[in-house]
Parts: structure tokens; sequence; C-alpha cells
């Protein structure tokens, strides 16, 4: 359980170099809180004074002059508090600011088979709420933390100061304190993040219905969810209740200790001045400030708590930066495309496969492509044909190097592509996925994606390439027309054809259409392919269709089978030379 | 506000047995705590400075007694509250989950992903942390007020009076800083709703980004809103944050001004050195709840505009509700099929008309095709039917009862419905699909795989029907996630099927096994397809073409080619190619 604690604390450490560029402000909050601190444990000493130099010494004058000492020493302790929270804020909020950023720029560094493994879903929490927590507790340290520290620290030397014979008392009270909280600390450190976990689960579950709201109203499963959501919600209270009532146990036992330490106090301290050697008014003083003592030790231990339960969110962000960068860096990527590029640029759009196996768990023995060899050469047009889960995507997706082959090499003009500047790659290389995926913004924003600085012209001209001018033109704002989250407010067969347009613009040497007509009606569809041909009659165009329409006036059609290519040929080769090919066809006959 | 903290409140009291515990334990506890200043001046006064110790001893007893006690019943009340403030959470969260299974779907569609998955996790996380850490210290807090009070009067009224002087002061600084804060605060939040906005949409189409190369320009327009909300956040923090040091130095002023009034009462002798010292005790026990308080402020500020957003949602109407408040229609049995839709007109909104004048009838049995171009209300018609939203005009029956009057849920019982977007859960292959029907044995599970044309590409998978799928469904494909969801419905045994696009990304060899599967499982049964194959349409019974929310043409597939109209039209391309591939 030790080791379940210091790891946390550890991993929460490990963030704490974002704080490095800020550590002057960080060093300050302290400070001043010091300032602040130092005030507040000034006030008991002055009020001793008060009580035995004034009250019990009938000089009022006294009391009106450390009054007024007080109250300077008040506004000073304002002063160390507001530059505390002004400093503390900044230094927080920039270590969360620049966390944030950083693990963008890493998410955004991972390659696509990363980014699957650990979800987008879970991806988004980390980027978000485990930041955000984080954040509050570099704050709270700084702040609260600090504060409560010093109280202690400041109360015991005040302490020691007054009576140092008195002081021997919180010689046995502290290791008792301590104690206490190193026990019920590590006793409720791993019930807390069971609770967290607990929550996790919870909140998964709340996201899931959320996003299949439909299908459970479409099959009426409203109670059977109840009845899981139950179950997890009834698992959370138990984790929850468990760890609280633990935790309950901690500002009570803390209490009697320090209360015991006050009585010990009162008593010893009426010996102390019986004797004659501790001025009553110091008795007060040693009083306030036990119990100061008290309340900071109470708040520390809360506080600690807090910390650890921060380390389920620094282990989620210390997981992603430690994941390898599977793309190479893009600034220094750019740097040496501005160098090779004119050498090196994607002229025909010749592309090669060849004996490029692949899977996606690195097991051969789940190998979802297979010794897949081909040609494209510039200009040409290969359809790719085959049942679902035969790997179609899967090939394409290898040539934007969303994943690596496993064997085999992929050439691009020649050259592999593993070592063409991604850059270089991606301007070259266009792909329409099969789910057409867009971002809030106009229509024009969304077609000129790839090219920001695109004129209206070029973005029209894309457009009624993929046949999308027509229904753009028909709504009320046109190209300006913003586009909902996701693209909500547009159909399926509209989002389908903005993608295509968006990757038309780029005019790319080479384009990948995966399946990304289905939402599209027939005459649509052929339109699309025609202008097309037109549009794209330079590049090498590779095709995946569910239709045989789609890909039947192709130079060549690839038949994919369980990963291997079984056939290849036109359509006419293909109608005599291939079973499933002959298969796909007549069941698109209606026959 | 004020409704919030009312509901809140409500959940709080559901439990008032621990509650009058606490309210009893929190009392005595308070009184035990409370005791203790004044024997602390007891024992200045009578004993210490009048140099008397007999009876210290006995004094200092008593006192270590009262202080055993407290701390039990403290640890009692603090036990309590933690199980009050964790139930009142955990029925929360029940009743806000009971609440979404409820909500129409319109409430769904009008409102973002984003918004409504931050309101049922992030803001209900800050009610449960504020309930958790401020509800003990603000319930402990008032009493501590309330007790310090009473002591402070009890010893004496005129350093009561002096003591009180500050707290219009207080009330003052806290009412300004808190409505600077708040709107500081409701900045912040509109930025950080912009940001995660950014990062959800960037993060889910990751592949588009790197397939564009536009990384840099991402991460331009993140650094700039993730800026802006630095910006509005330390301006919002900071404010928030000097509640504290405000309270504090308040705190020490009425300190200051009571010790002078004191120290002056004790030389006119007309107050006690011990009780002086007691008074000042409680009242810093006065300030010190105060200056929690203060300084869990954003804390819980946060916690109840948490709650407000949670309880919009919890107050959003149910769609099991009708209009006239009863409990929705009345349960039917297993239907004909015969589905009837006279003159019926929907708007989403005001100003868009989605459907208009739309009348069709299907016998029991018949095929129903829906055509049309994309976007032209096709879906529309299919949410009516599972009365997913209700008609504006008009009236939709089936086996001749107007479906308004029928229970949505015994409705839907009777319908299976597979949608284009293939929703899979998180849960094995098998789980999937027995989702359709709950009772279903392992070989019911996987004859409907089969029928569904599931089973091949299931068995094949290294763990089989045991796969475990993730919500986003990356490790299988759209084809693959769509041959489920029939899998699924085929299992239900619905009395009607609509399959909306439900094979758009199947390919056709499936789709012609499906097709034979559901042949036989549909035989005598209605259903609706739609769909923009040519071999999924031909055989239809009846086609509606759809086009900008009206029912353009209908009839079969060979009376609509001989009008040679918008059918003809949408088809005609297709149908000339597959002439072509036949010859």
């Amino acid at each position: 359980m030790n080791d379940i604690c210091l790891l946390g604390v550890l991993q929460l450490l490990r963030l704490m170099r974002f704080l490095k560029p800020y550590w002057f402000a960080a060093l300050l909050a302290p400070l001043f809180m010091l300032l602040e601190v130092a005030m507040d444990l000034l006030q008991p000493r002055l009020m001793a004074s008060i009580v035995d130099g004034g009250i019990m010494a009938k000089d009022l004058d006294h009391v009106l002059r450390t009054g007024g000492v007080m109250l300077g020493v008040a506004l000073v302790g304002l002063v160390g508090g507001a530059c505390c929270t002004i400093y503390s804020t900044i230094a927080s909020q920039h270590f969360g600011t620049d966390l944030r950023q950083e693990l963008f720029h890493k998410i955004q560094s991972l390659s696509i088979q990363s980014i699957d493994r650990v979800g987008t879903g879970s991806l988004i929490t980390r980027l978000t709420s485990d930041i955000a927590q984080i954040q509050q507790i570099v704050l709270m340290v700084l702040r609260v933390f600090a504060r409560n520290s010093f109280q202690i620290i400041g109360s015991v030397v005040m302490v020691m100061l007054i009576s140092p014979r008195l002081a021997v008392i919180i010689l046995f009270m502290i290791p008792l304190l301590v104690l206490t909280l190193v026990v019920t600390t590590r006793m409720t450190i791993p019930l807390f993040s069971k609770v967290q976990e607990k929550l996790d689960g919870v909140n998964t579950v709340m996201a899931e219905n959320l996003s299949g709201i439909r299908v459970i109203k479409a099959f009426v499963r409203a109670d059977y969810e109840e009845k899981r959501f139950g179950g997890t919600n009834g698992g959370l209270l138990r984790a929850s209740l468990k760890a609280a009532r633990i935790a309950a146990l901690n500002t009570p036992l803390m209490s009697i200790i320090v209360n015991f330490s006050i009585v010990g106090a009162l008593w010893y301290g009426g010996v102390l001045t019986r004797e004659g050697s501790l001025p009553v008014g110091d008795l007060a003083a040693f009083l306030t400030y036990i119990t100061q003592l008290l309340m900071s030790i109470v708040g520390l231990g809360n506080q600690l708590m807090l910390v650890s339960r921060g380390k389920a969110s620094a282990d989620r962000l210390n997981e992603i930066m430690e994941m390898p960068d599977d793309k190479p860096d893009a600034l220094t990527a750019t740097a040496a495309a501005a160098v090779h590029s004119s050498r090196y640029a994607i002229q025909a759009g010749r592309l090669e496969f060849q004996g490029v196996s692949f899977s996606y768990d690195g097991d051969p023995e789940h190998a979802v492509l297979r010794d897949i060899s081909f040609t494209a050469e510039p200009g040409e047009t290969i359809g790719i044909v085959g049942v679902n889960g035969a790997g179609k995507s899967t090939l394409v997706s290898l040539i934007p190097r969303f994943y690596e082959p496993s064997e085999g090499e992929i050439r691009l003009d020649s050259r592999n592509i593993s070592e063409i500047d991604p850059e270089e790659l991606h301007s070259q290389v266009g792909m329409v996925l099969q789910q057409a995926m867009l971002f809030s913004g106009t229509i024009r924003d969304n077609i000129s994606y790839g090219k920001p600085d695109a004129t209206d012209a070029e973005i029209e001209a894309a457009a009624r390439a993929a046949q999308a001018h027509e229904f753009i033109a028909k709504l009320p704002d046109g190209y300006d027309t913003v586009v909902g989250q996701r693209g909500v407010n547009l159909s399926g067969g509209q989002k389908q054809r903005l993608s295509i347009a968006r990757t038309l613009l780029m005019k790319p040497k080479l384009v990948i259409l995966d399946d990304c007509t289905s939402a599209v009606d027939l005459t649509t569809d052929r339109r699309i392919r025609q202008s097309l041909d037109r549009v794209m009659k330079d590049s090498t165009c590779l095709i995946i269709g569910q239709r045989i329409a789609s890909v039947e006036h192709a130079d060549r059609i690839l038949v994919i089978e369980d990963g291997r290519i079984t056939a290849e040929g036109t359509h006419k080769e293909l109608l005599e030379r291939s079973r499933l090919y002959n298969q796909i066809a007549l069941s698109q006959q209606g026959a | 506000m004020k409704h919030t903290l009312k509901k809140l409140g409500s959940y709080v009291l559901q439990q008032p047995y621990r509650l009058l515990f606490i309210a009893l334990s929190t009392v005595l506890s308070s009184a035990l705590i409370l005791a203790a200043p004044y024997l602390i001046g007891l024992a200045l006064d009578d004993y210490i400075i009048p140099k008397r110790y007999e009876g210290l001893l006995q004094l200092c007893i008593l006192m270590l007694a009262m202080y055993v006690l407290g701390s039990i019943v403290s640890w009692l009340q603090h036990f309590l509250l933690a199980d009050v403030s964790q139930r009142t959470v955990w029925s929360m969260r029940r009743d806000l989950f009971t609440h979404l299974q409820k909500l129409p779907l319109s409430f769904f569609v009008t409102r973002k992903h984003g918004d409504l998955m931050s309101r049922t996790t992030n803001d209900m996380d800050n009610v449960t942390t504020t309930l958790n850490q401020s509800v003990i210290s603000l319930i402990s807090s008032v009493i501590m007020l309330v007790g310090s009070f009473t002591m402070m009067l009890v010893l004496n009224v005129w350093l009561t009076l002096v003591a009180l002087v500050v707290i219009p002061l207080i009330v003052f600084c806290s009412k300004r800083i808190a409505k600077v804060t708040k709107s500081q605060f409701k900045h912040q939040q509109k930025e950080l709703g912009a940001l995660n906005g950014f990062i959800e949409e960037t993060i889910s189409g990751q592949k588009v980004v790197s397939l564009f190369h536009q990384e840099g320009r991402m991460a331009e327009q993140f650094n700039a809103s993730n800026e802006r909300l630095r910006k509005v956040g330390t301006k919002a923090q900071i404010y928030a944050g000097m509640m504290g040091p405000f309270m504090n130095l308040l705190g020490h002023t009425s300190y200051l001004i009571i010790a002078a009034a004191g120290a002056w009462l004790a030389l006119k002798d007309l107050a006690s050195v011990g009780v002086i010292i007691s008074f000042l005790t409680y009242s810093r026990q006065f300030s010190g709840p105060l200056n929690e308080l203060a300084n869990q402020y954003n804390l819980i500020q946060a916690g109840i505009a948490g709650a407000e957003r949670v309880f919009e949602v919890m107050e959003a109407p149910s769609e099991f509700e009708e209009r006239d408040g009863s409990a929705g229609g009345r349960e039917i049995g297993p239907i004909a099929g015969s589905v009837e839709f006279c003159d019926v007109g929907f708007q989403y909104n005001e100003d868009k008309i989605a459907l208009q004048g739309i009348t069709f009838a299907a016998k029991p049995g018949q095929t129903v095709a829906l055509v049309g171009p994309t976007g032209a209300g096709k879906t529309t018609i299919i949410n009516l039917l599972g009365r997913f939203f209700d008609p504006s005009e008009g009236q939709i029956r089936i086996d001749g009862a107007d479906i308004g009057t029928i229970d949505k849920r015994s409705l839907r019982r009777q319908l299976g419905i597979v949608l284009q977007d293939a929703h899979v859960f998180a849960g094995t292959i098998r789980d999937n699909i027995r989702y359709g029907r709950l009772d279903a044995s392992d070989e019911e599970v996987e004859e409907a795989a089969k029928k569904a044309h599931a089973h091949e590409f299931i068995v094949k998978l290294p763990n089989g029907y045991d796969t475990e799928l993730s919500t986003e469904g990356s490790n299988i494909s759209h084809g693959q996630r769509q041959l489920l969801t029939i899998a699924r419905a085929i299992l239900s045994e619905p009395a009607m099927l609509i399959l909306d696009e439900a094979t758009s990304s199947v390919d056709t060899l499936a789709e012609l096994h499906i097709q034979a599967a559901m042949a036989e499982l549909l035989a005598g049964k209605t259903s609706f397809v739609i769909a923009h194959r040519l071999s999924t349409i031909r055989g239809a019974d009846l086609i509606l073409v759809v086009d900008d929310g009206r029912i353009v043409e209908q009839g079969t597939h060979e009376e609509l080619l001989a009008r040679e109209g918008l059918y003809y039209e949408l088809h005609g391309n297709q149908f000339q190619e597959e002439e072509l591939t036949r010859s």
C-alpha cells in the first residue's frame, strides 16, 4: 500500500516539469503565503501582549498601540494572501495550458493505431477532465497546502518561543498526529482509487447509453439499461461509503489528540504559572496556537488525500506522454521537406505494393493482408472489390501510413513511402474515408480544409466535381452555411460529397476512394465518377466499391479475398475468370 | 439558483432519519466543542489567575471526558453525513439515468453530444465533489456559527454586539466578489466549452487531420483557444481566490475590534480576563467557518452550476407523458401489420417543414421501399412510424388504430428497426446480438448471426463470438457492424421490420443471403426498407419516391418505370448499367 502512495506522488511529480518555466511565480506564491501565515501567526502573540501588557497591567495605551500594530500586520497579511492567489493562479493556469498543449501535440503525433487502441473517448477525457484535475491540485498545493504547512511549522515555532518547557507537550502530540495521518491515509488511498475506478465505470455506461440511445429506444431496452446502470451505480455507492466512512475517522481522531494536548497544556501551564515562569497571557496564546495547529493538520490531512486522488489522472496523462511518437515530428519534417521537395517531389504517382502483409496485433496468424503485390501506373484507375472484412480498407490505409506494413514495401514513384516526408506524402495522396467526417465551420471551410488559401473558384470547382454544388447552392447561406458539430445538419450523402470535394480540391497525384458514396444515390454516384474521370485524368485512382458499377470502368480491378489478391483484370476478364467477381456482379442484378 | 438549491435540498431530505441523527449528533458535538473554550476560560479565571489549584485537575479530567465524547459524536456525525451525501448523489445519478431513457429523441437530436456528455458526467462529478466536501463543512459551519454566537451572547452581550459590527462588511465584500466572479466564471465556462468541442472534433477526426496534413494548423487553432481559456481562467480564479484573503482580513479586523473592546471592558472591570479570552476563542470559531466557506467558494459555485445543468436535463419533459399529462396510450398485442399514413405533415422546428401531405397505405405482409435523394425525408417517415417524433398534422394508423393512442414502448416492441449508423455497444459480439432478445440462448444467437450472414466473419475472429467490441467499433469494419445490427433485429423477431439503409456498407453478396433469410423471416410481415440499391428495391410491393418532404410518386417498380418520372431518372442510370452488365 505504501508503494501505491509513493508511486502516486511520483507520477504527479513527473508532471511538475511543466511548472518549470513558471518557477518564479510558483516560488513567489508560497513565499507570499508565508508572509500571510507569518502575519497570522503574529496575531496571537500580539494578543498575548494585549492581555499581559494591556489588560492585566490596566494600560489602555498599550492596548491601542498594539492594536494598531495588529491592524497593520493584518493588512500586510492581506497583501500576502492576495499576491499568493495571483501568482499561484498564474502558475497553475500556465501549467495547465502548457500541459494541455503538450498532450494535444503528443496525440497529434500518435499513429492511428495507438489512437485506436486508447480510444478517442478516453483521449478526450484525458485532455479535458484529467488535466483540469491536475491543474486544480497544483493550485491547491501552491495555496492551501502551502498555507497549512507553514501554519503547522509556524505554530510549532511560536509555541517553542513562548515556552520551551510547555512545548514539550507537542513533542508527544506531533508523532501521534503523523502516525494517525499515515495510517488513515494508507487505509483510504486504495479505497479512493477504487472509488475513482467505479466512477469511471459509471461514466462509461452513461456515455455509452447516450451514444446508443436510438437503439435502446428502438428495442425498448430502458429497463435493461436501468438495471445495468443500477449495478454500477450501486457499486460506486458501496465503494464511496466504505472510503468515506474510514475517512470520517480522520478528523475526530486528530482532534482528540490535539484536544488532549490542550488539556495537558492547561494543566501543565497552570503549574508553570504557579511557579511564575509563564505569564497568563502567554498561556492563552499557547492555547490559541495549538488550536491553530489542529485546524491546519486536519486541513493538511484532507488535502493530502485529494493529492493522492490525483494519481489516477496523472497515471493516465503519463501513459500518453510515454507512448512512442509514431509519426515523424511535424515541424522537423516540414523543414526537411523544404530541402528535399524540389528534388524528390512525387511527379507521376506510380504506386507499387511489393509482398505486403499486415496484421493489427503483429501476430502473423491474424494477418489481415497477405503478400499483396500490384502496381498502379500513373493515370491508371484501379478498382478494388471484395466482401466485407476482406481487407480492402486496411489495404488502402497503409498508403497514407495510418498503419505500417508488417512485411513488404509500398513504393510511390519508386520511393519507399516510409522514407517520404509525411507532408509531401499527404499532399500527393488524397483519400476519402468511408465515414465522412466534417468539422464545425462553414461548408467553405470544410471544402478548403486541406488548403485554407483556396480561392472561391477552386472551391466551387471542387464542389461541382463532387456533385455537391447543386445542393450547396440551394442552402439559404450557400457556401457560408455553418456545418454543425460533425455535420449534424447534413444528410449522409451530403457529407460524403463534401468530403469528396475536400479531397479533390487538393488535386492529389493519387486518389483513394474508400467506398465513400454508399449514401449517395445512384445517379449522383455515376456523375461523380464521370467528373472524376475528367478532373483527375492525370492522377492515379484507387476505388473501393460495393457496387460493381463503381469499379467496372476501371483500367484494372483487384479482387480481394481473405486478405489476398485472388484475381486481377478488367471487368470483362474478371467476369470470365473470377468466381467471386461473378457472384458479386450477379448479386447486383437483382436476380 | 434558488430552484436548484431547493431541488438539491429535496434530494438530501429523502433520508429524514439519518438527517435527524445528524442534527442530534451535531447539536451534541457542537455543544461539547463549544463548552471547551468556556471551560478553558473557567480554568483561567477561577484557578490559574487566582492561583488556586485544588480542583484544576478535576476540571481537566472533566474536559478530557468531554473531548472524548465529542470526538465519538463527531465521528458519528461525519459518518452519517458521508452516508447522506453519497446516497444523495447515488439517487440523483439513478434518477438522471432513468429520466434520460424517457426523453424523446428530439431532445438528443437538438443538443450537442458533447454538451450532454459533460452534463451527465462532469457536472454530476462536480455535484458529488461539492456535496462530499462542502456540505459537511457547510452544515458544521452553520452549527458552529450559531453555537459560537450563542456562547458569545451568554458570555458578554456588549462584546457580541461589537463582534457583529463586521458582519455587514463581510456581506458587502462577499457579495461584490461573488458578482464579479460569477460573470468571470461564465466566460471561463464558455471558453472551456469551445476548447472541449474543438478537442472532441479534432481527436475524432484525427484521420482526416493527418490525411490533409493539417496538424500544424490544428495545433495553432488549439493553442489560440487554449490561450484564451488560460486568460479568462486566470481572471476567474484570481477573483474567486480573493474571497479567502479578504475574509481573513475581516476576521482579523473583527478579532482586533473585539480585543480592543475587551481590553477596555477589562480595564473598566466590566468583564473578567477569562471571559475575554473565551470570547476571543469563540469569535475565532465564529470567523473560522466563514473563512472556510469563502475558501471553498469556487468549489461550491461549480457544484451549484453543475446541479443546475443536471436538473435542466432532469426537468426536460419525458416522451411517455402525453401533452395532456396522461401516462401514454394503451398496450397492444401482436399486430397484423397494415399501415396507413393519412395526410401526415411534420416539422422539426417552426421554419423547416420536413414532411408534408404524406399519404399511403400498406397491407399486412407487404414490403414498402422508400427511395429518393438524400435529405428528402425518408428517415423522418420511419421516425414517425416508431413514434420517435409525433406528426404535426395528419394521422398514422397501424391495424386501423391511430398510433398516437398506443403506448410508445408497446408499439416499438412490435417493430424491429435497423439504423444506418450501426451502433454497437461495448461488450462481446454475443452480447451485442443478444441485445435484440435478452433471453435468447447461445444457439439462437448463432442462428440469427447465420441468417444475417455474420456468422462467417465472426468465427474467423480470434475470439469468435466472445470478441470484445468497443463503442467506436474500430476493430471490425462498418459493413460487419451492419451485419451484427441486422442479426440483432432478426433475433428480436419483430412483427414489422424497418431497415434504414441497413445494408449500405454490406457487400452485395452478403446482402443477397440476408435478403433470402429475411424473406423467410418476414413471410406475412410488413416491412419498410430505405435503400439505394436497385436490387433491394425492385421486389418491393410498394415503392414510395420521396423528394423534398413529399411523396412524388408511388407504385410498383414496373409502374414507376412506365411513368418515366423521378424514379426512372434516379434509377435509370443503374438500370442501364445493370442491363449492360447482364449482356
